[in-house]
């Protein structure tokens, strides 16, 4: 459509939505929705408002949060990486192998390469071929996956000498002041993707990307280097999970990513209201979105309500948020 | 103009596989001058202008960039010389905001270790440059939601922030209202005045006299000439574009008309256009003319049923009709060949077979499903009747030239027995020679008693085909001329 009053038009048809509401919400929508939810649990869930219970939430959270990190990235340019629960698993092995053997640090390197590295692999096919991220990230997906099975049969690398490795340990289980060190490394790497997004000329160029991709590159923009710059840090996104999760666990746990890791790195940024088809959003809301799926499972555990209902009650909280968060997709 | 050009072409030969786009095409831009290139479709304005945009290489001549010979290799090397293009369909991204579109990958950063983007050098040097073409936009608002008149001023707020000494504007004035032109044409004067060298890309003749110093006109490839403005008249300008008088290239003939087949009562669709009336009758073919944003299209897809309406209704063949969607439309006999084909008319990987029978699959149903044999015969004798050039009609029609991918959109209407067909804009960015067949098909169609809807922005085409034509302005009708008293003046008085 030429005229703007068109789309304007066509979107509120399509979403049924008055068009001040569908404004409204897009700005502030989430947040809102995210501190009714706090505000409802607090005076339904007995024992939710707690900082105990707040810190234990966050701290599970944790340890997806980078993954989100690195899926905000690339949905922004407007890709997907669907690889992401097997470089979690990957990474994990990879650390958990060479700390057993008495070497952890080396072990956080081998972590955070070895998914780097396959991220680089991911986006230097996309960007040098072009294939579709999804398709390219989904081979990715299986060999990243079937590698972290491979070396090990399949079996759990166990026997990590705590006492042996105990800084690499406190990573992911120390406390600061009461807080979890994972917390705050997850605070410092969200300033830092912020950052990169706002304050840098990649981030503009990540928005211009997913905003319109053949003027992004009438402007000189690399394709290319964009791509594999981009799945790489979604990589190491996964490489500080995976690492973090083996030095929590002090196990490698060849299937750790395969569950909810996907699921929530996605559901998280498109949740927290970010554009699935990139150019619009920004890390925060990725985060909200986050917080949300994850203190929302909390209180239906709180609850106790059972795991497969809370699977449910979540699908209906993601298909509600991507309804209402079309408003943001002008 | 006593100093040497800033810019010239010598001698430019372009060749694509089985045509030459520009022959030996002398050229020369100075600074300070709005040069207004012209020339019919096809006549090699826009490889031209890809040439000076480093998109494409000529394949012989030389060009000269201050009097020294230059090569244009890429777009990046040719925003270094100094040249901005602003093309038709701009190159903006929505979702980002003006300073951002503005500054787009060559943001100032500051800081030593880390660099970080200026925002706040890029918002001030934003607004300074919007102030200095005098428009008012607010360089944090999205580019999405601005209306596209904005659009074209943001593209040469870009061309500015670039330094640029060459500006290119492509078909400019097509989406803007009259109002928008006239401050358009305010701007690109003081730019002039500032020393920027214009090259306007236009194929509106009046706006030659407007705003144009000089005028080059293309055809067919070749260079006819360059004229002052002051000397020549517009009259001069059409002869030297199209070679031949205006009227010979139309083959238009009387042919007898029959009773109304689809009649359009007080029509309107929220947002897009109000109160529309009009009939159509059998073997006629009904002009409808109008500035782009006119909301022809919208009329076209209301009747189609591709958009909803909340006034008025359709009679057809003497019964009120309702399409709620396409698919309605077309069993009840209508076809639509849209204005954007590669986005709403073609499927561009699957074969000229496939294309032609796409909207009515159930007619080629037989006893064991869809009959591929049926297929082929028929999709072959559409080729062979509408003089399709394709090796096959196996071929995908993505590699097909548009003149005759256009036809395989009317074969696709013709497919399904449509009885009514709405060509919008039929000969738009196809060769001279294609939209004669196009003209020759109508006629033939008009002829086997089909009623014929033209949308076209092309004034010339409208008088030359229509038997009747109707104007319209911001989603009304202004005027209805009969073939015999319509005049490109009168047409252009109840569009602007």
């Amino acid at each position: 459509m030429r005229v703007n009053s068109d789309s304007t038009l066509a979107l509120q048809r399509k979403t049924g939505l008055p068009f001040e509401l569908r404004a409204y919400w897009g700005r502030y929508g989430t947040y809102v929705a995210f501190l009714v939810i706090l505000a409802i649990a607090s005076i339904v869930v007995p024992h939710f408002l707690s900082i105990d219970n707040f810190l234990n939430v966050l701290t599970t959270m944790s340890f997806v949060l980078f993954v989100t990190y690195g899926q905000t990235l690339v949905i922004l340019s407007g890709g997907m990486d669907l690889s992401h629960g097997s470089l979690v698993s990957l990474a994990c092995m990879a650390s958990a192998a060479l700390a057993a053997i008495g070497h952890p640090w080396l072990g956080l390197a081998a972590g955070l390469g070895v998914a780097s590295f396959c991220g680089l692999i991911s986006g230097s096919i996309i960007g040098i071929t072009r294939l579709n991220p999804i398709i390219t990230t989904l081979g990715m997906l299986y060999l990243a996956g079937g590698l972290a099975l491979y070396f090990t049969n399949g079996k759990s690398i166990t026997g990590i000498d705590a006492s042996k490795v105990q800084d690499f340990h406190f990573l992911a289980e120390g406390r600061i002041l009461h807080v979890p060190f994972v917390v705050i490394l997850g605070l410092v790497f969200f300033f830092l993707t912020h950052f990169l997004l706002r304050h840098t000329r990649f981030g503009s160029r990540i928005y211009a990307l997913g905003g319109n991709e053949e003027a992004a590159e009438i402007a000189g923009i690399n394709y290319a280097r964009m791509k594999i710059l981009i799945f790489t840090l979604s990589g190491l996104s996964c490489g500080i999970s995976g690492s973090l999760l083996a030095a929590r666990m002090l196990t490698g746990e060849p299937r750790v990513g395969a569950g909810t890791f996907l699921l929530e790195s996605i559901g998280a940024v498109v949740v927290g209201g970010n554009d699935i088809f990139g150019g619009t959003g920004n890390v925060g809301r990725t985060v909200i979105g986050l917080m949300i799926l994850h203190f929302l499972t909390n209180a239906l555990d709180l609850m106790g309500i059972s795991t497969f209902t809370q699977q449910v009650v979540v699908g209906v909280v993601v298909l509600l948020f991507c309804y209402l968060g079309l408003a943001r997709n002008k | 103009m006593s100093q040497s050009p800033i810019l010239s072409f010598k001698g430019i030969t372009k060749r694509f596989p089985g045509v030459v786009a520009l022959r030996g095409v002398d050229f020369d831009l100075y600074e300070g001058e709005v040069h207004v290139l012209v020339g019919a479709n096809g006549a090699g304005k826009s490889t031209l202008v890809k040439i000076l945009a480093g998109v494409y290489q000529p394949d012989e001549g030389e060009i000269f960039f201050n009097d020294k010979r230059a090569i244009i290799r890429n777009a990046e090397q040719a925003r270094r010389m100094g040249i901005s293009i602003v093309y038709q369909n701009f190159n903006l991204i929505n979702k980002m905001d003006v300073g951002q579109n503005i500054f787009l990958n060559r943001e100032p950063t500051v800081g030593k270790i880390v660099r970080r983007v200026d925002w706040s050098r890029i918002y001030r040097e934003t607004s300074a440059i919007l102030k200095r073409l005098h428009v008012h936009i607010d360089p944090k608002s999205l580019v999405g939601d601005l209306p596209v008149a904005d659009h074209q001023m943001i593209e040469i707020a870009k061309a500015l922030a670039m330094q640029s000494r060459i500006l290119v504007l492509d078909e400019p004035t097509s989406s803007l209202s009259e109002q928008e032109i006239e401050d358009l044409f305010h701007r690109i004067s003081s730019l002039r005045e500032e020393g920027v060298a214009v090259l306007y890309i236009s194929h509106r003749l009046e706006e030659i006299k407007r705003i144009g110093d000089r005028v080059t006109v293309l055809r067919d490839g070749e260079y006819v000439g360059s004229e002052s403005i002051e000397k020549i008249s517009l009259e001069k300008v059409i002869k030297m574009m199209l070679g031949r008088e205006v009227e010979k290239i139309y083959p238009w003939k009387p042919r007898p008309v029959g009773e109304v087949v689809l009649s359009v009562e007080g029509l309107g669709s929220r947002g897009a256009f109000e109160n529309v009336s009009f009939s159509l009758r059998k073997g006629e073919i009904l002009g409808i003319s109008g500035l782009v944003g006119a909301r022809r299209t919208e009329l076209a897809l209301a009747i189609f049923g591709a958009l909803p309406t909340h006034s008025g209704r359709l009679i057809y063949k003497g019964k009120a009709a309702r399409f709620n969607n396409p698919g309605d439309a077309i069993a009840a006999g209508i076809g639509l060949l849209p204005e954007d084909k590669a986005r709403y008319g073609m499927f561009p990987i699957l074969s000229v077979a496939h294309n032609i029978t796409s909207a009515g699959l159930s007619l080629l149903v037989r006893r064991f499903g869809l009959n591929p044999r049926l297929e082929r015969n028929i999709t072959e004798e559409y080729v062979r009747k509408l003089n399709v050039r394709t090796p096959s009609v196996k071929t995908e029609i993505q590699s097909l030239s548009g003149g005759n991918q256009q036809k395989i959109m009317l074969a696709k209407s013709l497919f399904t027995n449509s009885e009514v067909l709405i060509f919008d804009e039929p000969t738009k960015g196809i060769d001279v020679g294609a939209k004669e067949e196009i003209y020759n098909l109508m006629l033939e169609l008009a002829g086997e008693g089909r009623g014929i809807i033209m949308i076209s922005s092309e004034i010339p085409e409208v008088l030359g085909m229509s038997d009747r034509i109707l104007v319209m302005k911001e989603g009304r009708i202004t005027a209805e001329f009969d073939r015999e008293n319509a005049t490109q003046e009168k047409i252009l008085e109840a569009a602007l």
